[in-house]
């Protein structure tokens, strides 16, 4: 997972980084957000909110960027919003009707994906059509060729993946270019600041990870749901 | 709510294991709040702690478990003086999110931001109690993921005399209580039925090592020794007095702790002896370590915690970033979490 923050004054994005290196977030993150502060010129005390990618994603890389952003909340004082780092992948497609399907690598031989569909304009929302899950690609692709339209695929996810759709899907599947495939703050401040407006009453209290998958040992205890992953509700 | 206190305020972070903990202490030595949110019962069904589980409990629980402390101290976080975290030795995971929330929480308020050797950290509740303790000292913590000797000539500047080389001391008593089906925790089991018991009755081996660590421990061989006269003992068909062999190990672990701790002592021309961690509560070894103390070293002090400050815990964190804090030592915002960090380097 990539490590990026964004800084957005209204609808402006200010400034950005994203570093896509193997040097820990934990290292990483803080001096980033302070550096791209100064950068910016803002004193960390005129924030409003924050916002942080809830997952799914690495275990370790949500919770770390989760804990900061609770600290930031809580001691600033302001609201928080937790985004699904699916949806902000989706939100750089801004094609009305497409379908947009994200793909992280969620290891052991699995995804973690979604897929939505781009509402006609003014609201653009994104509507959900298959309710994010971790599971095998194959399973994925088979719900894919339920629909007739082209899909676009974003996330990191194509690096490993993106030949595999290819030759699955054939010429319906569109795959983002490679730098734009990347999880970016920027577009999780984006999303945030629409959950706030919605809901102005968000809290470090709601920044809860959305991990999709139980610890091994509970899965190892028996405790996993059995069934369909990718669900899908069309 | 105003400041209404004239020393210094830090709040300390524990989350190295299964305790989530948040505690304000004034000037290293008064505790103002201490709460400690447990997950034994989470992890008991595992047998042990789950660091995932871990993990994702502490992210849940500890930025309301600091709202809550800051509400018992009746301060803002403006009020404090200092963030204070223990950033290793412990469960990579479960350090993460302790070290990402003070670091966030230092930076939101402007606070100097401290990291604490959560090992070293557990001689600090010694200066919880309110007893004056005199350097040079010699602290012996042992719990149930450390043993270790350390020599302080003064405040936070810890020497390593010694440490163990396979199973901490707590480590044993657990797998020991387990192999006589006494069920986990292992420590306050054995030291009941070790009191109705005869030490003698069993000879146990004592390692005391080699002339180049003979301030290093070792225990495996002690606990191997228990489980082969278990073993043997079923074999023959004997019943074993649990009393007994609870009595004879019991002895065994701490004599060589108090033997290794006051020939540190004497060495060392220490003042202060210090007990810490988890098996500090156990009543053999604090009664063996005073009398041996009042017998050889008249004039050293002895110092062990009060129960609840043996096993981890956050006011003992805040209470080991005084001293660096006076000294203006404090961690920059790149601060990682050190599963294996040892002692004196912080
Ligand atoms: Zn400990």
């Amino acid at each position: 997972m990539a490590c990026s923050v964004a800084l957005l004054q209204d609808d402006l994005l200010l400034g950005e980084y994203t570093l896509n290196t193997r040097k820990t977030h934990s290292e990483r993150l803080m001096p980033l957000i302070d550096s791209l502060l100064r950068e910016c010129a803002v004193e960390r005390e005129q924030l409003g909110a924050v916002a942080a990618a809830a997952g799914p994603g690495s275990f370790t890389g949500i919770r770390i960027g989760l804990a900061t952003a609770r600290g930031l909340a809580q001691g600033l004082g302001i609201p928080a919003a937790g985004v699904s780092t699916l949806e902000a992948a989706a939100e750089a497609v801004m094609v009305p009707g497409a379908l947009i399907c994200p793909i992280l690598d969620a290891r052991r031989s699995q995804v973690y994906a979604a897929l939505y569909r781009r509402e006609p304009a003014p609201e653009l929302d994104l509507e959900t059509l298959i309710p994010p899950a971790a599971g095998a690609l194959s399973s994925l692709v088979e719900k894919l060729k339920t629909y007739r339209e082209p899909v676009v695929f974003t996330g990191e996810g194509l690096s490993s993946y993106g030949s595999y759709l290819e030759e699955s899907l054939g010429s319906r599947a569109i795959l983002a270019v490679p730098p734009s495939r990347f999880n970016r703050a920027g577009l999780v401040a984006w999303r945030g600041r629409m959950l706030l407006k919605a809901n102005p009453g968000l809290s470090y209290r709601e920044l809860l990870p959305i991990y999709l998958r139980r610890p091994e040992a509970e899965r190892r205890a028996g405790e996993e749901k059995g069934g369909e992953v990718f669900g899908g509700n069309h | 709510m105003n400041r209404h206190r004239k020393g210094i305020l830090i709040l300390g972070l524990e989350t190295s294991c299964d305790e989530t903990a948040a505690a304000v202490v004034e000037d290293g030595s008064r505790i103002i709040c201490s709460l400690i949110a447990s997950q034994v019962e989470i992890h008991s069904r595992f047998g042990g702690v789950v660091p995932e589980i871990a993990s994702r409990r502490h992210l849940e629980t500890i930025n309301e478990l600091v709202d809550r402390a800051l509400t018992e101290a009746s301060i803002n976080l403006q009020d404090l003086d200092a963030v204070a975290v223990s950033n290793g030795p412990g469960l990579v995971g479960p350090l993460l999110v302790g070290v990402a929330t003070a670091k966030a929480l230092a930076y939101a308020a402007r606070l100097p931001l401290v990291a604490v050797n959560h090992l070293e950290a557990h001689l600090y509740a010694n200066f919880l109690t309110g007893h004056a303790i005199d350097y040079p000292l010699v602290a012996l913590i042992a719990s149930g993921g450390h043993t270790e000797l350390l020599h302080l000539p003064a405040p936070g500047k810890p020497v390593v005399l010694g440490r163990t080389r396979d199973d901490a001391a707590g480590e044993v008593f657990d797998k020991v209580s387990r192999a006589m089906g006494l069920g986990y925790p292992g420590g306050p089991v054995i030291d009941r039925l070790g009191a109705e018991g005869d030490p003698e009755r069993i000879t146990f081996p004592r390692a005391y090592l080699d002339d180049n660590g003979r301030f290093d421990f070792s225990f495996s061989g002690l606990k191997s020794a228990v489980i082969n006269y278990l073993h043997h003992s079923r074999q023959r068909g004997e019943e074993v007095n649990a009393a007994d062999l609870a009595a004879s190990f019991q002895s065994a672990v701490v004599e060589v702790l108090v033997d290794k701790t006051v020939d540190a002592a004497r060495e060392c021309r220490v003042k202060s002896v210090l007990l810490a961690g988890g098996v500090a509560a156990n009543s053999r070894l604090r009664r063996c370590m005073r009398e041996r103390l009042a017998r050889n070293l008249p004039g050293i002090s002895l110092h062990i915690p009060p129960l609840e400050l043996c096993t981890d815990n956050a006011a003992m964190i805040a209470a080991a970033a005084f001293p660096p804090y006076r000294e203006g030592r404090f961690a920059p915002l790149h601060l990682n979490a050190v599963p294996g960090l040892r002692s004196g380097c912080s």
